[in-house]
């Protein structure tokens, strides 16, 4: 090595270092990985999923905390939430034509009920899938939910993963040539 | 005529009846956010020794080897600033090394059976600090948790029972009697349950943008496309060890043969 080439070696090292701070090596394979995403992109590769990012998840339930939960899941996967306290408030949105690629609904009560919403859904916006989430374990609930069109069930307390498996299926299958999904059942 | 005898509450006895079913509630919503936390952080931390095991620990090994190439140059040139860069790379090497095989590369997988989550769930509800009534009854909750939660987060079942059984077997807080005390206390109890509450969901957004939860996004992401994220990462880094370890090694002929 060249005496320049020492220099430049010493002072990579000190910026590595000062960049590093605690140095956590976790910070650093993050980095690694973003710094090759860029590169990647800036070449004109393909990076992640490249539709993924584009709809949004509606949220609706009339709880808060189980909204900001449900929002805090599916963001850290890559996906973009709005959240409504109501089955109204999810259908003006979507009349208003705010994008929407899932909906994600709890069995709300009134003044619109989830299945009631699972009817509107299936009559004016059948190409979005709806997955309902509700904490009652009972057959009979969850199948008059498919039968209105329900693109899946989602049993409370789910997992993280429950949650993400169940949204990657829907989006995976209605971005598919379009079929009304959420057609009734006769 | 019979006599019948109408047992009234009083409206202090109603009142506390209602809060009682009130805390309940409470404590079953707590127990159920708290799992849920518990699993997330499990989930963050597994992965997170996996990621160490994989590729932490070949960070640790190419930080070694640009310590070692700094340390020669510094034995050649002998300045300051050389001396200062060479101490300044072993320093981060060896905190690599410490991070690479510390305690959070040892948890191999978080897999709580439904027993365990179940186990995990009654302490929460029973010996959580937040239903605490007074400071020592608090310190004792705080030192449960915290075993509990370590326990959980290592599958350890029977531990957890230990704790319940400990829990059970502690003698009573002293307690002010009468209706009216006990409805200050379970007013008290409730307003720190719903505290506790609202700082869970924060606890939670936070762990979910850690940047140990990105980097598993990315994981998962990969995964989706059938890519292995940690693998890529791993290959990359061991590249950049053997071309640091060529320098090192041409540095090191060349200085022997300048002696």
């Amino acid at each position: 090595l060249s005496a320049d080439e020492n220099s430049a070696l010493v002072s990579a090292a000190s910026a590595a270092l000062a960049r590093n701070g605690s140095n956590k090596l976790t910070t650093r394979g993050l980095q690694d990985v973003e710094t090759a995403e860029q590169t990647r992109s800036s070449r004109g590769l393909p990076t992640t999923p490249e539709n993924r990012k584009q709809g949004y998840i509606f949220v609706v339930d009339d709880d808060e905390a189980v909204r900001a939960i449900i929002c805090a899941m599916s963001t850290s996967a890559g996906y973009k939430c709005r959240e409504f306290p109501g089955g109204l408030e999810a259908l003006a949105a979507l009349e208003s034509g705010q994008p929407c690629e899932l909906l994600l609904t709890d069995l709300l009560n009134a003044p619109m009920d989830g299945i009631t919403l699972l009817e509107r859904m299936s009559e004016c916006f059948p190409n979005i899938p709806v997955v309902v989430a509700t904490a009652v374990h009972d057959a009979a609930v969850a199948k008059a939910c498919i039968r209105n069109g329900a693109f899946d069930y989602l049993l409370e307390p789910f997992e993280r993963q429950e949650l993400l498996d169940v949204i990657h299926r829907a989006l995976e299958t209605t971005r598919l040539p379009a079929i009304p999904l959420n057609n009734p059942v006769p | 005529v019979t006599k019948r005898i109408v047992c009234r509450l009083s409206p202090e006895e109603e009142e506390l009846a209602s809060k009682r079913n009130e805390l309940a509630v409470l404590q079953v919503q707590l127990a159920d956010r708290e799992l849920y936390a518990a699993n997330l952080r499990g989930e963050l931390a597994a992965f997170e020794g996996r990621y160490l095991r994989q590729v932490g620990v070949l960070y640790a090994e190419l930080d070694d080897w640009n310590a070692r190439i700094v340390e020669l140059v510094a034995e050649q040139e002998r300045t300051e600033e050389a001396c200062s860069a060479a101490n300044e790379a072993r320093t981060q090497a060896r905190e690599s090394h410490a991070s690479a095989y510390g305690e959070a590369a040892e948890l191999e997988e978080f897999a709580p059976s439904p027993e365990l989550k179940g186990l995990y769930r009654e302490v929460a509800k029973r010996v959580h600090p937040d239903l605490a009534t007074d400071e020592a009854d608090r310190r004792q909750r705080e030192r449960l948790m915290k075993a509990a939660n370590h326990a959980y987060e290592h599958g350890d079942a029977d531990a957890l029972t230990r704790i319940l059984e400990e829990y059970e077997s502690s003698p009573d807080s002293v307690q002010g009697t009468g209706v009216a005390a006990d409805l200050v206390r379970v007013v008290r109890q409730i307003k720190q349950v719903r505290n506790r509450l609202a700082q869970i969901e924060g606890e939670i957004a936070n762990l979910a943008d850690s940047e140990i939860a990105k980097l598993q996004m990315k994981s998962d992401q990969a995964n989706n496309e059938g890519r292995d994220l940690l693998a890529e990462m791993a290959a990359n880094v061991k590249g950049r060890i053997n071309v640091a370890r060529q320098r090192y090694e041409s540095e090191a002929a060349r200085t022997r043969t300048t002696r």
